[in-house]
């Protein structure tokens, strides 16, 4: 098992004003303070996703140059995290940048007097140490043992990491991406090629999508589609001749970035399943940042409660295009947006409704006698679509999740580029969720806020070609056909 | 407590006599049946035994879309998405709140609101 720590933008801004005031005001004074944390469990990784900090009360700690707590302090932070069901987190400021080892007086606060006492919630403690960089280092103190994690994740307009170069070296230069490096510095080509980033979806954007993840450096990419090569893919996937036909989409993507990745360590777990299949699911939340070139309602939804949920930003990118009544081209747009803690869900962006979910579900979107129904000739138009609008909008999508990891404080925060084909007009927008989302509302909920409909992976049978929903539908007609 | 158990039991807070039944054609689970008196359209004044049905937990989050009516309906002009009038004896559609749905507050997403905002328009729109 790995770990990471995940502060909110938010929460990472009210810490640093705390625990780095005096730092700011030019003395040489650490600080400290409580919060509290939730659990994020993947297939290989737990995260703790620190959702609120426990401001400290007059006398309850004292600065002398170090930093110290009274035994009340940490008896209320207790309490509070009793009643929240969540675990405790122990946080303070040292006087130096970077990540953050620990001293002996460090270790014996946090392991002998803090993390027992800590245990009665039912999580470990979690401790973390600000640098005067606003870097963070971050450890799990499981019983008397301690767990650093591999690195520290502050998702909100962007993403701000810390590594422990200990558990996760950084990538070496490599002379194949010496242009690549030299484009963006070091230090954001040891943030991106440290990644593990995942991409949903294998159609013509995703495979996209991958190709460039590989070419800039990325070192460990998450691959899942359930889909096969089909012939009227081929126009538009990237990798696919006619050979190619009846072979997955993950396992074709997967042997070419094998030859296009630039990392020297490359990895690609090809998975070929849905997202909403329990090991899939899991794989996903391990990764750091997710891509979600998929068109269907349900993969959308469970990308969008990982986003808040989980605190992993998806990068999300829809293509329409619709004909004239004479078959001519009417109207084609495309869209990258950012989904994440701060941003704009995918709800509220309109891409999907909860509605649309349980259609999925239940199988009415696949089902034939939707005669008149408008949302399956969009769906149809959705699925009209060119190589190079594919290529367009992948390139957006990788464009802000780069944007998204190296941006500078001082950068505008964009989240979403919608380009219209026709007028030939490309807009940004920044835009917020509606005033009660509950999708935004789940922000670091973590395992609490379990996903209802992730199911266990069906055995692959004679409907190994199909969706879930499509064979749902199937079943349904057996019954009505008493077949 | 199921999806179709928080269902049946807000519609029971709103004083309507409720059944929970399975429709054996009906293939997607259990419904919530009631009566259910039209407060406009060209139904106005009658009262139609209706159910409420989805196989699928997540409700409040996520709404029923599919409505059952126990009665012929034929000349009535029902919701676009799909309709079959006769299953049964019922007159099944899928009528998706989807408009409205996503942006109610947490504590609006409930029976009260699926009657007065969704359900009370679909009569008014036959």
């Amino acid at each position: 098992m790995r770990y990471d720590a995940v502060l909110t933008d938010a929460v990472h801004r009210q810490v640093a004003g705390l625990l780095l005031q005096h730092v700011r005001a030019g003395r040489r004074q650490e600080d400290l303070c409580f919060g509290l944390w939730r659990p994020a469990t993947g297939a290989e990784r737990k995260s703790a996703l620190v959702f609120e900090i426990i401001s400290p009360r007059d006398r309850e700690r004292m600065l002398h140059g170090g930093a110290s707590f009274m035994p009340a302090y940490l008896t209320r932070s207790i309490r509070l995290a009793l009643r929240n069901r969540c675990g405790l987190a122990f946080m303070h400021s040292h006087l130096s940048p970077g990540w953050q080892g620990m001293s002996a007086v460090d270790v014996a606060a946090e392991r002998d007097r803090i993390a027992p006492p800590a245990r009665a919630s039912g999580l470990p403690l979690v401790g973390l140490t600000l640098g005067t960089d606003e870097s963070w280092s971050a450890r799990f103190w499981l019983r008397e043992e301690r767990r650093w994690c591999e690195k520290v994740r502050v998702v909100g307009g962007g993403m701000r990491l810390t590594w422990n170069d200990t558990l996760r070296p950084p990538p070496e230069r490599r002379p194949m991406l010496r242009r690549t490096t030299d484009t963006w510095g070091a230090r954001a080509q040891q943030d991106l090629g440290r990644l593990r980033v995942g991409v949903v979806g294998l159609g013509s954007v995703g495979c996209m999508v991958a190709e460039a993840l590989a070419r800039i450096g990325v070192s460990d990419v998450v691959l899942i589609d359930a889909d096969r090569v089909e012939e009227h893919n081929l126009d538009r996937l990237l990798y696919a001749g006619a050979k190619d036909v009846g072979v997955r989409k993950v396992e074709l993507v997967a042997r070419h970035l094998k030859r296009s990745a630039t990392a020297a360590d490359f990895r690609a777990d090809a998975r070929a399943g849905w997202i909403q299949e329990r090991p899939h699911y899991l794989a996903a939340l391990d990764c750091d940042i997710l891509f979600a070139a998929v068109d269907r309602p349900l993969p959308k939804d469970v990308l969008n409660h990982i986003a808040y949920a989980h605190c992993i930003p998806v990068v999300f990118g829809g293509i329409f295009a619709a004909r004239k009544a004479d078959g001519r081209l009417g109207q084609a747009a495309w869209s990258a947006v950012v989904a994440g803690p701060g941003n704009r869900c995918l709800r509220c962006d309109g891409q999907y409704t909860s509605s649309e979910v349980v259609m999925e579900r239940d199988g009415s979107l696949d089902d034939p006698s939707y005669v008149q129904d408008e949302r399956r000739s969009n769906q149809e138009r959705r699925n009209q679509n060119v190589f190079p609008f594919s290529a367009n909008v992948a390139s957006f999508m990788v464009l802000e999740m780069i944007r998204y990891v190296v941006r500078e404080a001082w950068w505008p925060a964009t989240t979403k580029l919608h380009y219209s084909f026709v007028p030939n007009r490309l807009a940004t927008a920044r835009e917020q969720c509606h005033a009660h989302c509950s999708i935004a509302e789940k922000t670091a909920d973590g395992d609490s806020a379990a996903y209802p409909f992730i199911v266990d992976p069906a055995p692959r049978g004679r409907l190994a070609w199909s969706s879930a929903s499509t064979a749902r539908l199937v079943k349904r007609i057996r019954r009505l056909t008493g077949r | 407590m199921s999806a179709i158990d928080v269902v049946e039991r807000e519609l029971r807070e709103l004083d309507y006599r409720t059944e929970i039944i399975e429709v054996p054609r009906f293939g997607f689970g259990k419904i919530v049946v009631f009566d259910y008196s039209v407060a406009a359209g060209c139904y106005r004044g009658r009262t139609f035994r209706v159910g409420v049905g989805f196989q699928d937990e997540g409700y409040p989050e996520y709404p029923p879309h599919f409505v059952l009516v126990a009665d012929d309906l034929s000349g009535a002009r029902l919701p676009k998405y799909y309709a079959t009038r006769n299953l049964d004896g019922w007159s099944v559609f899928s009528a998706p709140p989807s408009d409205f749905w996503d942006r109610l507050a947490p504590t609006e997403k409930n029976m009260k609101t699926y009657l007065r905002q969704h359900l009370t328009r679909l009569w008014r729109d036959m």
